[in-house]
């Protein structure tokens, strides 16, 4: 099968094409060369006046494991509220802020997106994340496995044990989980809420392991490092949502002592004490800080006024906020002296000062931060926004007018507080095809996605280049999903399936005898049950592995 | 063949621990075994061949009439009801992909114990620890109910009396404290069993809660407790550094037992004011969790799922399945239970397609029978632990040329 696409305007930022107008020819599931004439095309587009990136990748977003369908659970009436009937192609389900897993995969299609990441995998039930991920069609997703509150790396940890031996730990954990990535969840603090710690700084020691958050965040970064897995640590910092937190998050990229480092909903990480309410933006702190830092890389987080549900390994700062539950109703877990779940719905409101700084802060944010390469675009779904709010997001990044109007809206101390009206960037296409395709691919380590060279799988999303950009991002005029039409007119037109993204460090195998016998003393499942293996990512779970190459050691 | 590491779908406890001996003729728990897992994993149903051939109205017939057939009466019917959903982690995906295209209503066959637990998250939510924490954290046990062996044999052994913890707790003085209608009244250096009725329980958590908020009250005892001896309870809950709290939804029969699984979450969530303190809902069997876990993440909704409009529309009271069947508002029902050939579909007027474990005997043959490969025992699969959270992958200990219960399920999708 051989498909031209006509004459449209190119933003490639990975290849340095900005706006140019190309022929780009798909081969099956991959983008080819011009075939030359002659050449026998099978379908030709005509995209004549229209934009194409290659499809988007969304970083961070909440889709699969068990946090969600935890708060499915807890929360019926956003399916109540929102079904969605089934079609002669698509199953039925239901929408709102946990979309159940098919709705999800169409819907992100149908905003042009091709490959998702759940960033927090409970080793412990990576299966379930799979499983979930593999139900949500259309897309290829990937999780990063949660360390750094796990009994075995803090008792490593504790015992002063050697780098290396963290490394094959933290190798055996992405073998074993599928995983492509490792997050760590508040360092150190969802293990010491089990030993009924409120708070952990940085610096502080927890309370078992006499071990602090800065230790774990540096070896675990260090481990990424050197064992060449591409995406550096991603980091949920302490405080989360704590009033005065932005200084916990510069010291959390001090930890990384230079090395890559991701932080991950940084929104909820940037609050000031300034002010009468003791809330204030750091927005400009945090964004200096990334700016002069270039091993630093964030996802923002981004909040939208509405109703939402807040799902986090968090524990300790998730039940913390319980009293802020709307409705008034939550759920908190502890998981395996592994991690741990907290779901707490929330209603964010334009007219609350705290909302309304924590949605100007977001942005100031993105406007603040030069470099695109190292800010990405993510509500954190579900808990800053669902997914679906990121066409309307981009126009607040790309039109300035727009947003000015909506500043007019929200509680007048918080906009009177922001400096949001003094920033006049507006984000290019270009920059937007950064932030959403080239940028998540390089950091992931994905060669041939994110981008449209000779060569790339053939994720291609063609829009319409509407003035407003909200109604341009959210109705593609044709997504590509390896090579296959999957969307027309923001439609779906035919689902597919998609593939788990793994990473596969090598490691000294040596340490499974010490795991198994670990295993065999406290856990609760057997070693030889923990892993997942390649064949039952087929077969049982049903999404096949594309492994993605690690870097030379020590160079990531 | 001696195989380790087996995991048994037999309760919720899902142990992946056990040793299995199998034979051409016999499969044998050889080590970790209990009552529950023995019986599942031995039970053969090797009575003659017949038990293995595909029936529609008791005539033998080959599995592509039987599919053919499953899927007419699908194909013909008003409002037909997915009941039992006994199965696997595939069959929960392969029952959902069928009722969506068939307008069915899907209701497990647990689904009144289910609610139990679910009701009382949709409306307060809870604060629960897995298994593997509760090994590894518990100091006091508090169970209401008192026959929780009977729903998972092995949960002291591996769970509560665990060899070793890993923060160096020493298990034999954990505390255990049940309240429940087969304790008597028992008191030893780490063991308080109290008896109370099963419908008074939630009463009893309410009065905890009253007593650790300091609110006054008149009454001296509470369904037969003296309130002194609550009192001395709370003290014990406050003081433990990480109390676990837990009970069996089967266990609570009786009205609206959902109100006495919310008190109990009520007073896991107050006690964490000071001390740390999980919830642990215990039981579960026939893929209940697992089917409700599925069934979550593609519709929405853990059971009582109505598709016939559409889309997902979830009344736990409407779709109830023996209020369908009784009311014969449900015109066809399809039966799955792969796990227990006890499991039989209830005998009455709607006409049946049976996907049963082979060997399962009928009261009244069903129009369509289809014997099915247990999960566990004749494929591999997934189910789900009581706990919610943990995945346990199961592995195929002999063979079977049966064919799986989501095979079945796809076949009859095609033909519609």
């Amino acid at each position: 099968m051989l498909i031209k696409l006509t004459a449209g305007t190119v933003y490639d930022p990975a290849n340095d094409i900005d706006g140019q107008v190309r022929d780009l020819y798909i081969s099956d599931d991959h983008i080819t060369g011009d075939p030359g004439m002659g050449a026998n095309i099978d379908q030709e587009y005509d995209l004549r006046g229209m934009v194409v990136m290659a499809g988007a990748i969304d970083m961070h977003t909440h889709i699969g494991g068990g946090k969600i369908n935890v708060a499915r659970t807890l929360m019926p009436e956003f399916c109540r509220q929102a079904p969605v009937e089934r079609s002669a192609l698509t199953r039925s389900g239901c929408s709102k802020a946990t979309p159940s897993t098919l709705l999800t995969g169409y819907r992100y299609a149908e905003m042009g997106y091709t490959t998702a990441f759940e960033p927090a995998v409970l080793p412990f039930n990576a299966r379930q994340a799979h499983m979930e991920m593999a139900d949500t069609p259309i897309l290829d997703t990937g999780g990063y496995a949660m360390l750094g509150n796990d009994d075995f790396l803090l008792r490593l940890l504790a015992e002063g044990a050697d780098q290396a031996l963290i490394n094959d730990y933290v190798a055996w954990t992405l073998h074993a989980t599928q995983c492509i990535g490792i997050k760590v969840v508040n360092p150190g603090g969802i293990n010491a809420f089990k030993f009924n710690a409120r708070k952990l700084d940085i610096d502080e020691r927890n309370p078992y392991y006499n071990i602090t958050p800065r230790r774990i965040v540096q070896c675990l970064t260090r481990a990424l490092h050197e064992l060449g897995v591409p995406h550096p640590l991603h980091v949920h910092a302490s405080n989360l949502g704590v009033p005065g937190n932005f200084r916990t998050t510069l010291e959390t990229m001090k930890a990384a002592d230079g090395l890559p480092l991701h932080l991950t909903h940084i929104q909820f990480h940037s609050y000031g004490t300034g002010g009468k309410h003791k809330f204030s933006s750091a927005a400009a702190e945090i964004a200096e800080a990334i700016n002069s830092n270039a091993n630093i890389s964030t996802d923002v987080g981004q909040i939208m006024f509405g109703q939402t549900v807040t799902v986090s390994g968090d524990t300790m700062h998730q039940y913390a906020n319980h009293g802020y539950a709307q409705p008034n109703k939550w759920v908190c877990m502890d998981t395996e002296c592994d991690a741990g779940c907290g779901v707490v719905p929330f209603r964010y409101r334009d007219k609350n000062f705290v909302n309304a700084m924590q949605w100007a802060i977001g942005l100031e944010i993105f406007l603040m931060v030069d470099d695109p390469w190292r800010v990405f675009l993510t509500t954190d779904h579900p808990n800053g926004a669902p997914f679906t709010s990121y066409p309307h997001l981009i126009r607040l990044l790309m039109e300035r007018s727009f947003r000015e109007d909506l500043l007019q809206q929200i509680h007048p101390e918080a906009a009177a507080h922001s400096r949001l009206s003094g920033l006049t960037r507006e984000y290019s296409l270009y920059e937007m095809a950064i932030m959403t395709r080239a940028g998540p691919a390089r950091i992931l380590g994905l060669k041939d996605r994110g981008h449209l060279a000779v060569g790339a799988f053939a994720d291609i999303t063609v829009y319409e280049d509407h003035a407003n950009r909200e109604r341009m991002f959210e109705r593609p005029a044709y997504v590509f999903k390896n090579g296959k039409l999957v969307v027309r007119n923001g439609e779906v037109c035919a689902v597919t399936r998609g593939a788990t993204h793994a990473v596969r460090p090598e490691y000294d195998r040596g340490i499974e005898k010490s795991l198994k016998t670990y295993f065999d003393r406290y856990c609760s499942v057997q070693m030889e049950n923990f892993a997942i293996s390649e064949d039952e990512m087929i077969e049982g779970i049903g999404s096949p592995v594309m492994t993605t190459e690690c870097l030379a050691r020590g160079t990531a | 063949m001696l195989r380790h590491n087996i995991a048994c779908p037999f309760c919720g406890l899902c142990c992946d621990d056990l040793t299995i001996e199998s034979t051409p003729q016999q499969v044998t728990v050889v080590a970790n075994g209990c009552p529950l897992s023995e019986r599942g994993f031995s039970e053969t149903a090797n009575s003659g061949d017949s038990d293995h051939q595909p029936r529609i109205q008791g005539h033998v017939c080959s599995l592509n009439e039987a599919v053919a057939h499953a899927a007419d009466l699908l194909r013909n019917a008003q409002l037909p009801l997915f009941g039992g959903l006994g199965t696997d982690v595939a069959g929960a995906r392969a029952a959902l992909r069928l009722a969506d295209r068939a307008g069915a209503v899907l209701d497990h066959m647990n689904s009144a114990m289910m609610l139990r637990n679910l009701l009382a998250v949709q409306d307060s939510g809870w604060m629960t620890a897995t298994l593997g924490e509760v090994r590894n954290r518990v100091d006091l046990l508090l169970i209401f109910g008192s026959d929780i062996e009977k729903h998972a044999p092995r949960f002291h052994e591996r769970f509560f009396h665990n060899a070793e913890s890993m923060f160096g707790q020493d298990t034999a003085v954990r505390e255990l404290i049940m309240i429940g209608a087969q304790a008597s009244a028992h008191t030893d250096a780490h063991t308080t069993t109290i008896p109370c009725p099963a419908d008074r329980l939630g009463e009893i958590a309410m009065t905890l809660r009253a007593l650790l908020q300091g609110r006054p009250l008149q009454a001296e005892d509470v369904a037969g407790i003296r309130v002194a001896q609550l009192r001395d309870i709370v003290t014990r809950l406050t003081d433990a550094h990480y109390g676990v709290i837990a009970w069996v939804a089967a266990e609570l029969d009786f009205p609206h037992a959902e109100l006495a699984v919310q008190a109990f979450s009520g007073l896991v969530k107050d006690l964490n004011t000071t001390t740390r303190c999980s919830g642990l809902p215990l039981g579960g069997n026939n893929g209940d969790t697992t089917f409700a876990q599925v069934a979550t993440w593609q519709a929405g909704f853990p059971t009582g799922i109505s598709l016939a409009n559409g889309c997902p529309h979830f009344d736990p009271v409407q779709y109830n399945w023996k209020r369908l069947l009784d009311s014969d508002e449900a015109d066809l029902l399809l039966w799955i239970s792969a796990f227990d050939a006890h499991h039989t579909p209830p005998s009455g007027n709607t006409p049946g397609i049976v996907l049963g474990r082979a060997g399962m005997l009928c009261e009244m043959e069903p129009e369509v029978y289809i014997p099915v490969a247990t999960p566990g025992l004749h494929h591999a699969g997934h189910v789900y632990r009581c706990d919610n959270v943990v995945t346990i992958p199961l592995r195929s200990v002999c063979v079977s040329e049966l064919p799986g219960v989501s095979t079945v399920l796809h076949a009859i999708t095609k033909c519609l």
